[in-house]
């Protein structure tokens, strides 16, 4: 085995390396590689001027002399003890470009025989696509010098390849001449991963981004979204065109400059500032002046946006046009009045021609009784009997007609037990003729409410007759009524009937205009109202399965409070 | 003026009852009075004479009490009232076995000769 012994002489760390494998190691391979390495790499007799060998990857050797005198290991070994325990590939190439050094870390991530890679052997471990590509690079860097840099597939202990960052520059001498080339290779496949998923998100996040403007852009109602301190973030067409103008205008002005100081706007100001106090998403009807059609009738959300520290940052408002949706509600109110009264006309007009006729068999037997017994007492009976029937024929038709006129809303405070059992006197006639046992329970009876007193008579109604219709011909009917003071200030009036009960699909949509559970006898648009007339109440309307059998329905209306 | 039989009046309405009553009576017929037609169909079928029925009533209404009367026994005299008579219900009436169907307000002339006129037809002696 050749000695280099003298002193002075220059070698790259490889050599140190030899030496130190002399001293350390019985690995034959690795000896004469690094006995090649030496040999090959042996400068000069003095280090290159202006450049510093331990940062040109050459340490001044070791004499004997100093390593018989017990002296810390000499540079070029600490150097090479370092390269092979870095945690990073490192290579070396000679100024011609053939690699004749790879640490030991290179080793043992690629799991090929030591030397196996110097020369062109480097580049089997590269994957299949990769080689032209890198050797092209390398021998390009090799010529001109430049500075090598490339991503490749690098296989890993002849198992997976993981991208990999190969680079590589020149060590030149004073004159500039390219004394070696060293080298790293660094394992990027996680940032390689990481970009990858980076650029999918970004693109989903793109996609969805389209998708959220679309929609937001396509609603036909106003969107606008405001910071805390009311400065408008966002607004889309809708809502740009309902105040005539374009986002440039109001970006990130305040909306009370936008929108001016009216009253109507003031509220809207109000109801958002409300929603960001409360920080929870309120539902609100507004009147908001169109600049074509005057004011319009809009159901707004406002949903107030946090920062991460749970402030309040600002707000969403999205609103619906329900103008026309209300007008239709009127109008299906009338249309539900015309179909209740057309359903109850034949039964009215049984309960007129009952007195009717009492009224007549009374008056012919007040005659009758005249002709024959010739005494006063019998016949003033027979038309005292016949006056009244004249006053309960009367009662009917004052209660049609309170019914059928006065459509202005008019909430006051109404006595529930009269309320509720003078809409029954009119909604159960013809109710035990059909054989339906009517039972009444006020649990409480001086119960006020604050109610429009024709149109819950006609929730009533609506929900009394639902129950008979519900029953039909079934025998053993009942219809339970039970009025009752119940919580947060409301009074409950609950309607039970003993029929077949309501199937939960139906139950869902019950409220819905044009669904019934009568099949096709009923025009579905009672309850729909119901649920119109008893919300603007500020009550709830609901059904639920009966006890034993049948079906439950409960409202709830705002209790008057003694003054 | 008595007759060896009398007049059963069956009608939940309990003015338009007592308005039937005190005209016949006033025209001097004896009555009997039932709430309904189970009432009567529990208590009043014997003697009953001649059966002046209300048509709509919780429970047994008045055809069904004609069908039922007509099952059992041929002999019964059954005049109907109704507050709302049309073709589809004198059919219904008629076929059930009802001697006749009078819509109210009935003209109690009206009523009386119907119910002379159908006991006749049964042989009730006057």
């Amino acid at each position: 085995m050749p000695k280099i012994r003298n002193q002075n002489v220059y070698v790259t760390r490889a050599t140190a390396a030899r030496r130190e494998a002399e001293s350390t190691t019985d690995d034959q391979v690795r000896e004469s590689r690094l006995d090649r390495i030496a040999q090959d790499a042996v400068l000069a007799e003095s280090p290159p001027q202006g450049i510093d060998p331990a940062r040109a990857g050459l340490a001044p050797l070791a004499t004997d002399h100093d390593a018989n005198q017990d002296h810390p290991p000499p540079p070029d070994v600490i150097a090479l003890m370092l390269a092979d325990a870095m945690p990073q590939m490192l290579w070396s190439a000679r100024a011609d470009g053939f690699p004749d050094y790879f640490n030991a870390h290179w080793y043992a991530v690629t799991g090929v025989p030591e030397g196996s890679s110097d020369g062109s052997g480097w580049n089997d471990v590269l994957h299949v696509d990769d080689r032209k590509r890198a050797g092209a690079l390398w021998r390009s860097s090799v010529e001109t010098g430049n500075p090598f840099e490339i991503e490749f597939r690098l296989r890993y202990q002849a198992q997976d390849y993981r991208w990999t960052l190969g680079r590589a520059r020149p060590i030149r001498d004073e004159a500039g001449s390219i004394l070696r080339w060293v080298g790293t290779c660094t394992d990027i496949e996680n940032v390689k991963r990481g970009t990858a998923a980076n650029a999918r998100l970004t693109s989903e996040l793109n996609q969805s981004t389209a998708l959220l403007h679309t929609v937001v852009e396509v609603v036909p109602g106003p969107i606008y979204a405001k910071d805390r301190q009311g400065r408008i973030l966002f607004a889309n067409k809708a809502a740009l065109d309902l105040i005539g103008k374009t986002f440039a205008e109001i970006e990130h002005r305040p909306d009370i400059a936008i929108f001016g100081n009216d009253n109507q706007a003031e509220t809207v100001r109000e109801n958002d500032r409300r929603a960001m106090a409360e920080g929870t998403t309120r539902e609100i009807e507004e009147i908001i002046d169109e600049r074509d059609t005057g004011p319009r009738l809009f159901l707004s959300t406002k949903a107030p946006f946090f920062e991460s520290d749970a402030m309040v940052a600002g707000l969403v408002s999205l609103s619906i046009d329900i103008t026309e949706r209300q007008e239709l509600a009127k109008e299906l109110l009338h249309v539900s009045k015309r179909t209740a009264m057309g359903d109850m006309a034949a039964a009215i007009a049984h309960e007129i021609n009952q007195p009717l006729a009492a009224i007549s068999l009374y008056l012919e037997a007040a005659g009758a009784l005249l002709a024959i017994e010739g005494e006063r007492e019998p016949v003033l009976r027979s038309l005292a009997l016949a006056k009244d029937q004249c006053h309960r024929a009367g009662e009917i038709i004052k209660r049609v007609r309170s019914f059928v006129s006065g459509s202005e809303v008019l909430k006051c405070p109404e006595n529930l037990t009269m309320l509720v059992d003078e809409a029954c006197n009119l909604a159960l006639i013809g109710s035990r003729e059909s054989g339906i046992t009517t039972t009444f329970e006020h649990k409480q009876r001086d119960t006020a409410v604050f109610a429009d007193r024709v149109q819950i008579e006609q929730v009533i109604m609506n929900l009394v007759r639902n129950a008979m219709d519900a029953m039909g011909e079934m025998r053993a009917s009942k219809i339970h009524i039970t009025t009752e003071d119940g919580v947060n200030g409301m009074a409950m009036i609950t309607v039970s009937d003993t029929g077949p009960g309501i199937s939960a699909e139906v139950v869902e949509r019950l409220y819905e205009p044009f669904v019934s559970a009568k099949g096709k006898r009923g025009m579905g648009v009672g309850l729909s109202i119901c649920r119109t007339i008893v919300e603007d109440h500020g009550g709830k309307i609901w059904a639920e399965p009966g006890a034993s059998r049948g079906t439950s329905f409960h409202f709830t209306l705002p209790i008057c409070e003694a003054q | 003026m008595t007759r060896p039989w009398i007049v059963s009046v069956i009608d939940d309405d309990e003015p338009v009852r007592n308005a039937l009553v005190m005209a016949l009576q006033a025209f001097g017929y004896t009555t009997a009075t039932y709430v309904d037609a189970d009432d009567f169909l529990a208590r009043g079928r014997e003697g009953c004479g001649v059966v002046v029925s209300d048509v709509r009533m919780p429970g047994t209404n008045g055809i069904e009490l004609t069908r039922i009367l007509r099952t059992e026994d041929g002999n019964t005299p059954v005049i109907l009232l109704t507050g709302h008579a049309d073709a589809a219900l004198l059919a219904e009436a008629m076929s059930a076995g009802a001697d006749a169907l009078l819509s109210k307000p009935v003209a109690l002339k009206d009523m009386m000769a119907e119910i002379t006129r159908t006991a006749a037809f049964y042989g009730l002696s006057s």
